[in-house]
């Protein structure tokens, strides 16, 4: 069993990849999968799977390679979901199997990930006013839990959830306008 | 009639922001699970908005910028740098080279399968050498398969981890890569499983490894575990195997357990060193190698009791290394840490006899520190403003702001009982907060008016430094005994016991942390003419309790006219109708403040 050892050409070529397109591709699977280490590792399969084929990729224009790319990740998805209906992974709860039943349908149409929506993403996050901003800061960067922060400002881990709810509708909102926006 | 359709409308709206922020964050329960199925099922607009909801909490936990950046960094590149960075490289490339240098390169390339080459005739002389060296080869080849089976270096999350959720409840959830799964049943775990206990309930769950390692959880509790793949099939109990992983350059097998929250009895099996078993809390990491020891972890502090054997530990934010034995406690927060000659186990051995009135504080909630002594009617305390008070997640109670808790009535059991003794003893392990006392502030006492009392054991800060004393109402004229105050630098914002006896002879003594203070000489010059006590706590003039108001009322933290306010946490109060000696004290101090109930002998 060898090991596959990248000539500096080879490299060069990967490493154009990978600056290119996996912001893309992790937004791209953030859509499916909810776990970082699995986003993380599904975008290095992605890049590993695709090393024979740099040089064709970098032939591509970028929104070409950005779409094989993607196809790539969708197909690794696809095979991890597949595994975990053979090991019997089991969902504990109806509203997750019926999440997952969608995704299972949305990942066929769903053309790919892009840049920009994380470009507006963290536009958007600008946008939020500080003590949003702080929140959001705290409970997704530093993983702090609701109910945590809660308890520190003294109030119920229910309110703060909505709360929670409604930045991440305005973050939402925010990003769509944007998005259309730069498609208009 | 179109405003009431409105509210309805507006209140099943606001009922599914609140279960899609539950589902969000995780916390539905089965009902509420159901009900947003239901939800979701007849509203295809509110299914939409769950997805593109959860692709968004998706997007802010995995943008690629903040992986690996520590997280006092991240306020300030999400803030100022955040758009210059999205598109940084963020180590990705370097990692998916090392893999692809390192993975057998069969994952990465169809190797396309050469045609089968013709028969060829083999001389006789070669084939006897395939003969004689293929089955060495052969089994050489099956030796170093297997040694690397059993030791070599396995890549994260490719096994399990040796353990297994032999007993789990229906409160248990195990998350696994995001996937919820059902903690009622066994369950083989794996590497990064994360296990969340909602409810209070003692030992909810048990994880044992398959090198004896066992986990008692109890509720509510929050952990997660990690280490070496594949423990005990590769690291259990053999020398041989430490060598040889030494050998392969693949280090020591571990056993992590991070615990956010919870309460976890712990026992780990001497085995060999080459098993390392760790546990991390947001104060502090424990390394073990083979103990019993009971792990309660809470938002305000890491309390480790030790049954057996000794742990090592290191507070997370002082960088204090304390190492606790058998018979030993420690508390680690984030103030500091602190380590005292007691355990669960050693409370089992000390009887407390003549006790009339004892609290462990150990309710956890509510407006009444019970009285568990099992002496007489129970003299239960209430608490004057339960918002001055917050029960402590590993037991006690933290007095924050000046608050009254007292008996209703007389406390007639301790009056009537050290009457006919003449004898009295106060106990209690206490953590002061406030030094910066001015007058005798009261952490126990017996009393009806701030110039009527039986006894006070308090805090005085009027001569500096701040010292523990204790009176009691002498003779019937009105004179009052008081002991020598404690020493300098015993009174310090840690965990502190304090005992003080007054025997039948009218000898007065003050015991902090198992030491009789008595040695020290204390002369009172009170111009009221009032007893004055000599070197060896001697008072000049005999005294009776037979004195003693009956209307009096027990109190803590306070007078009971509310002007004598002492703040810090309570563990444990106990008060003897008996002049308790030494040794007792010693083996008090040694039992720790949690009192088993086979100890409460009255």
């Amino acid at each position: 069993m060898k090991n596959r050892v990248l000539t500096d050409l080879e490299r060069d070529r990967l490493r154009a990849l990978v600056s290119a397109h996996q912001t893309r591709i992790r937004a791209f699977l953030c859509g499916f999968v909810a776990d970082p280490d699995v986003v993380d590792e599904i975008t290095q399969d992605v890049f590993i799977n695709i090393v024979p084929r740099c040089e064709e990729l970098t032939a591509r224009t970028e929104e070409d390679a950005g779409r094989y790319l993607c196809g790539v990740a969708r197909n690794l998805v696809r095979m991890r979901w597949r595994k975990d209906k053979q090991k019997k992974v089991r969902w504990t709860g109806m509203v997750d199997y019926l999440v997952h039943q969608e995704l299972e349908e949305r990942l066929d149409r769903e053309a790919g990930g892009n840049d920009e929506r994380v470009e507006a993403l963290s536009l958007c996050l600008r946008g939020l006013t500080e003590r949003a901003r702080t929140l959001v800061d705290r409970h997704f960067f530093q993983q702090e839990s609701l109910v945590d922060l809660a308890e520190e400002s003294g109030r119920p881990a229910s309110t703060l959830r909505v709360t929670m709810l409604r930045i991440r509708r305005q973050l939402r909102a925010c990003i769509e306008g944007r998005l259309r926006e730069a498609q208009a | 009639m179109k405003r009431g359709a409105t509210s309805e409308q507006s209140a099943g709206t606001d009922r599914a922001d609140v279960l899609l922020a539950g589902y969000l964050d995780g916390v539905l329960t089965e009902r509420e699970q159901s009900e947003l199925h239901g939800l979701l099922k007849d509203r295809p607009e509110l299914l939409d908005e769950l997805l593109a909801l959860r692709g968004l909490d998706g997007l802010l936990r995995n943008l690629p910028s903040f992986r690996g950046v520590p997280a006092a960094e991240q306020t300030e590149i999400m803030m100022r740098k955040l758009g210059a960075r999205l598109n940084a490289d963020s180590g990705l490339f370097d990692v998916i080279v090392e893999r692809l240098e390192t993975e057998p390169a069969v994952r990465h390339r169809r190797v396309r399968r050469p045609s089968r080459p013709p028969l060829q005739f083999v001389p006789r002389r070669r084939r006897w050498a395939a003969a004689r060296w293929g089955p060495a080869l052969a089994a050489s080849a099956l030796v170093a398969v297997g040694l690397l089976w059993r030791f070599g270096p396995e890549p994260v999350n490719r096994e399990g981890l040796g353990a297994r959720l032999v007993r789990g409840s229906p409160d248990l959830s195990v998350r696994r890569h995001g996937v919820l799964l059902a903690g009622d049943r066994p369950l083989a775990l794996r590497l990064g499983d994360a296990f969340q206990l909602a409810a209070s309930k003692s030992d909810a769950a048990l994880v044992r490894y398959s090198d004896g390692t066992e986990l008692r959880v109890s509720g509510p509790a929050r952990l997660m575990l990690s280490g070496t793949a594949g423990i005990v099939r590769r690291c259990a109990g053999s020398r041989a195997g430490a060598a040889v992983r030494r050998m392969l350059g693949v280090g020591p097998c571990r056993k992590d357990v991070a615990v956010s929250e919870g309460i976890l009895a712990v026992s780990v099996p001497h085995r060999s060193p080459a098993v390392q078993t760790a546990f991390t809390t947001p104060h502090a990491e424990l390394t073990v190698v083979g103990t019993r020891f009971l792990l309660r972890v809470s938002r305000a502090a890491t309390r480790v009791d030790m049954e057996e054997g000794r742990v090592r530990i290191r507070n997370l934010h002082t960088g204090e290394i304390l190492s606790v034995d058998t018979g030993q406690f420690a508390r680690i927060a984030v103030s500091g840490s602190h380590v005292a000659s007691s355990s669960r186990s050693a409370g089992r051995r000390v009887r407390r006899p003549d006790l009339q009135a004892l609290y462990t504080f150990a309710e956890g909630a509510g407006t009444v520190v019970r009285d568990v002594s099992g002496a007489g009617a129970p003299l239960d305390l209430r608490i004057s403003n339960p918002a001055a008070v917050v029960w402590q997640p590993d037991g006690g109670l933290l007095v924050k702001e000046p608050v009254i808790i007292a008996s209703r009535e007389p406390a007639l059991k301790i009056i009537e009982s050290c009457r006919a003794t003449q004898e009295l003893s106060v106990e209690a392990w206490v953590q002061p907060l406030d030094l910066s006392v001015h007058g005798p502030v009261r952490i126990v006492e017996l009393g009806d008016s701030p110039y009527r009392w039986n006894f006070i054991l308090g805090m005085e800060g009027r001569l500096p430094p701040p010292a523990y004393i204790f009176r009691l109402l002498g003779a019937g004229d009105g004179t009052r005994e008081r002991s020598p105050a404690s020493a300098v630098g015993t009174v310090a914002p840690r965990l502190t016991h304090i005992v003080c006896t007054r025997a039948r002879d009218g000898r007065l003594r003050l015991y902090v942390d198992g030491k009789d203070r008595n040695e020290r000489a204390y002369v009172h010059n009170d111009e009221r003419g009032e007893a004055h006590i000599a070197a060896g706590g001697v008072p000049y003039a005999p005294n009776r309790s037979a004195d003693w108001s009956s209307a009096c009322r027990l109190a803590l933290a306070n007078h009971v006219g509310g002007d004598r306010a002492w703040l810090g946490r309570y563990y444990l109060v106990a008060i003897y109708s008996r002049a308790v000696t030494a040794d007792e004290v010693v083996a008090f101090f040694a039992a720790g403040p949690v009192v088993r109930k086979d100890a409460m002998t009255p």
